[in-house]
């Protein structure tokens, strides 16, 4: 997702209509992009990633313009034929096998304009090219390239040229090596032993993913423009470079094609596809004609033709019949449907495991305690070096962007400590419980990881001894119908000799004790503290 | 404090400490069977006799040894039933000859209705006298000490009420693992792999476990063929290459919509099954982010339910939630279409609020996992919905910092 900011008054300029800010917040958000920020200035928009095209001013403006009825017909994009043409060989087959150009002619550039292309590059860089990875795009100062050109997999340092903003000549290598936007991208070429460049009769003018050359750069005075388009998908290439002319042709700017290997670029001809009109209406639960449907999808920019619906070339989003039908609706407005409750078959039938938790639950709070919620992750320091427990193996993450998340707990206990060290300046007694999942590693299960359900409660006070945890212990058995005993345990989070192990009917289920007073300096509990654990799974 | 004789102890004055009936009894050396007769409790009359050095037993008879003037603790037990005490008091209660005097209740009630009554007491019930207390007025509109019960967490409560709410619409309950393969959570909800949330900046991938195993062979070649080409979809498709191995890999679900895609998989239209579930993102902690969460799935499946029934469903849980104004709007997610983003009204705050997302499922999603009919699914935000009715600013509340004053003074009935 995109949020994209336009200069207000240059998309109302664009829509034909001027918006008032109620309009702006109420209907525009029912075409599907939530106004995030509105003034008299600018407009603060979030963009969704099906719809690039309205990542640009102009495509924006369109799409407004035609959702509210402003614009009535339906726009027409037409690419001039020229001799103009760029090779393309083998050696980038592996390293960035497309790409698509085109000519911009009659171009006045004014500073709305040029703002509205760095902005639309930038987004469609970010959101469809993946972060240029997928696609790059490069614009060039028609004028100053002398055709033909040719697209390949140059030696990394057999080659020169002045990069933009710079003032020497660099080798690709060197580019990627001190140029900012050469280290920012430089990770898309890791594994290529060639670089793709676009050359014309005077070298490079542009090292695709990367930068363009200075000698191409577009001025202010700039009157034709050249656009490339890279990347790894084909579809995508086209698409973007769709996105960019239309734009542009919103402007009154005149578009030419050039010749690619065999191909011509742009392709600005609309799609088609097949639409049903009973899909739309069973699946709107709508009894439109297909009339009105076709009215529908004109404030779409969509529109019936004789073999099916012509999709026009901007919208690369499209790809089933659900895609128009979703246009369809969007169009007729979804606060215009009537929400109805179907009679569909059902029951209702809750999770028996889950049962289970809640009388513990129920159990525990007869007996005083505050049922608390902690994070399922953790880190190896609060799970097991404060509790003085080895380091078991457990699952653990690859990536966390936090140290404090680097693991799933395996038992519920540390939780509670953690509840207790941010309690300090509560009042005591605190006693408090958890009903919550821990993850065990297990190669028998699916994903390799057993879930388990563990309650914990741990009471802390001026003084408690370990009567008094046995005491919630045996309410807690007594009301569950468990008959239970206790056995001595050497547990290291707790004082030796002051915990048992827990045993219901011969199987071992948890552990009860007075907590180590190592544990609670580990912890910075000033407080004694007594507390047990049992697996939920086990009591069954 | 006062006293008075036990039965044993009456005894005695009359008759003297068995010690004392003991050296009256033997003038000189008896047999032990003769006195044993004719005192009160030999044994304990031969322990003090032994204990003060007036008499022992030697072969068989008792020797006297010497005779006191007086008997102390006769005398004691003497003033006991005059009512005073002295210093052998406690020996007299060791002995079990004399006891604390229990005030009868009467005489309990009694004291009391000497001043006003403040407590009402159990002896001023059963004897009645409380007809003649005259009660100390109270200020009945002050409250007495706080305390602090045992009770549910916020979240706790709430995923109750909810889950209480599909129950009643007749959803069957569902859930998943929380470390899940990417295959369940991406590839079968139609996000292609190359799509930005499935980049490590925002998933968690697991270390150990790295990789997971694949679903069957079946649903594994028709979720490859949908993103290639759309299979038989009468979808485009994605068109790249499809990995394998990438959907292997190891994650914590980023929705319950894993549940869903799994549930897809094994059941037969129509079904309705909702999953109330923990979720994860890789987030950094502040006030407006945690990498936990927890998320309100549901599905209903059926041939012919349709947009207007989807959002029929939201429109319900919401009121049923308490929001009563809610709209719909357009959104975007890849495995839905429609997709509607609903909006709660916030007359606080004179503004909208996202809550999650919902749609109809793709038929690129629904189609390989053999779902033939339209798939109506939505999954909410549960914590914002809250945070918001509670007036929270700070989502740490909920999962990390467990403060306990915050907990202890919530409410429990929620409205």
């Amino acid at each position: 997702m995109a949020s994209v900011i336009f200069d207000r008054k240059d998309v109302e300029l664009l829509i034909g209509q001027k918006l008032k800010d109620d309009e702006w917040k109420e209907k525009v958000p029912m075409l599907g992009c939530p106004i995030e920020k509105i003034t008299s200035n600018e407009i603060e928009v979030e963009i969704f990633p099906n719809r690039p095209d309205m990542l640009s001013a102009e495509g924006f403006a369109r799409a407004i313009s035609m959702f509210l009825g402003i614009r009535k017909n339906i726009p027409s994009y037409t690419a001039k034929n020229s001799e103009l043409s760029m090779s393309v060989e083998d050696s980038v087959r592996y390293i960035r096998p497309y790409v698509a150009g085109a000519v911009v002619k009659n171009v006045k550039l004014t500073s709305a304009m040029i703002a509205s292309l760095m902005q639309v590059q930038e987004k469609l860089h970010q959101t469809a090219g993946r972060k240029r990875k997928k696609v790059a795009i490069g614009v060039h100062d028609f004028d100053a390239i002398k055709f033909p050109l040719k697209y390949y997999g140059a030696e990394p340092s057999s080659i020169k040229f002045i990069p933009l903003e710079g003032n020497k000549e660099m080798t690709l290598t060197e580019i990627l090596k001190y140029h900012k936007k050469g280290r920012d991208y430089a990770h898309i070429l890791d594994n290529a032993k060639k670089y793709p460049v676009i050359i014309d009769k005077q070298g490079v003018i542009s090292f695709p993913p990367i930068i363009n050359s200075e000698r191409t750069k577009v001025k202010k005075t700039t009157k034709n423009l050249f656009i490339d388009v890279t990347g790894t998908d084909e579809k995508e290439v086209n698409a973007v470079l769709n996105i960019i002319v239309t734009s542009l042709a919103d402007r009154g700017c005149s578009i030419e094609k050039i010749k690619i290997g065999n191909k011509e670029t742009p392709n600005l001809m609309k799609g088609e596809m097949k639409v049903n009109v009973n899909h739309v209406n069973k699946l709107l639960g709508t009894n439109m004609d297909k009339n009105e449907i076709n009215e529908m999808l004109k404030k779409m920019g969509l529109m019936i033709r004789a073999d099916g619906v012509s999709i026009p070339c901007y919208r690369s989003d499209i790809m089933h019949e659900i895609d128009i039908i979703e246009d369809v609706a969007i169009a007729h407005g979804y606060m215009n449907f009537e929400p109805e409750i179907p009679d569909v078959p059902g029951t209702g039938k809750r999770l028996e495991e889950r049962e289970l938790d809640n009388v513990l639950r129920e159990i525990m709070v007869g007996c005083g305690f505050q049922e608390v919620i902690n994070l399922i992750l953790t880190n190896e320091d609060d799970e097991f070096d404060k509790m003085q427990q080895p380091r078991i193996s457990a699952c653990k993450t690859l990536n966390p962007v936090t140290v404090e998340c680097t693991m799933l707990r395996t038992n519920i206990l540390a939780s509670l400590m953690k509840t207790i060290t941010q309690n300090k300046h509560n009042d005591f007694p605190q006693k408090i419980f958890e009903v919550g999942e821990v993850a065990i590693l297990d190669a028998n299960q699916e994903t390799g990881v057993l879930h388990k359900t563990q309650l914990g409660c741990v009471m802390s006070n001026i003084s408690i001894n370990y009567k008094e945890i046995t005491s919630v212990l045996d309410a807690f058995m007594k009301n569950l119908g468990k008959r239970y005993n206790l056995k001595p345990k050497a547990d290291k989070s707790f004082i030796d000799s002051r915990c048992a192990e827990i045993f219901v009917e011969g199987i071992s289920c948890g552990v009860i004790g007075e907590i180590h007073p190592q544990v609670l300096n580990n912890w910075r509990i000033e407080m004694p503290c007594a507390g047990f654990w049992v697996g939920v799974d086990e009591l069954k | 404090m006062v006293y008075e004789l036990t039965e044993e102890g009456r005894n005695y004055i009359k008759k003297g400490l068995p010690e004392m009936q003991l050296l009256k009894m033997a003038k000189k050396n008896v047999d032990i069977s003769t006195v044993k007769n004719e005192i009160d409790n030999f044994a304990i009359a031969m322990q003090w006799a032994k204990k003060n050095g007036w008499a022992k037993i030697a072969s068989g008879k008792i020797e006297i040894l010497s005779r006191p003037e007086k008997y102390p603790i006769y005398e004691s037990l003497k003033k006991v039933e005059k009512g005073n005490t002295d210093e052998n008091i406690e020996m007299l209660v060791s002995r079990n000859l004399v006891v604390l005097k229990r005030e009868d209740a009467k005489t309990k009630a009694e004291k009391l209705l000497m001043n006003d009554v403040g407590d009402l007491t159990s002896d001023l019930i059963i004897t009645g006298l409380w007809k003649k207390a005259k009660f100390k007025k109270y200020n009945v509109e002050i409250s007495g000490e706080k305390i602090n019960i045992g009770k549910r967490h916020i979240l706790s409560l709430y995923i109750e009420k909810i889950r209480e709410i599909f129950l009643d619409m007749g959803f069957t309950e569902a859930a998943g693992p929380l470390v899940e393969s990417s295959f369940w959570n991406f590839d079968a909800l139609y996000q292609p792999q190359d799509h930005p949330a499935r980049d490590l900046a925002d998933t968690f991938y697991m270390k150990i476990p790295e990789n997971a195993r694949l679903a069957s062979k079946g649903i594994v070649n028709a979720v490859k063929s949908v993103h290639e080409n759309g299979g038989n979809t009468g979808s485009t498709g994605w068109g790249y290459k499809w990995s394998e191995d990438f959907a292997k890999k190891c994650i914590l679900r980023t929705h319950t919509t894993s549940v869903s895609a799994r549930s897809l998989s094994k059941i037969n239209s129509p079904a309705k099954i909702f999953c109330v579930g923990r979720v994860f993102r890789n987030e950094t902690i502040d006030y407006k982010h945690l990498p936990e969460f927890t998320q309100v799935e549901g599905i209903v499946v059926d041939e012919n339910v349709c947009f207007r029934d989807l959002l029929g469903y939201l429109k319900e849980f919401y009121k049923r939630m308490g929001f009563q104004k809610i709209r719909f709007r357009p959104a975007y997610f890849p495995y839905t279409e429609m997709s509607v983003e609903p909006e709660v009204y916030f007359e606080d705050k004179k503004e909208w609020m996202e809550l999650g997302g919902a749609g109809i499922f793709r038929p690129e999603v629904t189609q390989p996992l053999g779902i033939k009919s339209p798939v109506l699914a939505w999954g909410l935000g549960l914590e914002r919905p809250i945070f918001l009715k509670i007036g929270l600013n700070d989502i740490r509340y909920f999962y990390y910092k467990n403060d306990l004053k915050m907990l202890r003074e919530m409410k429990t009935w929620l409205q």
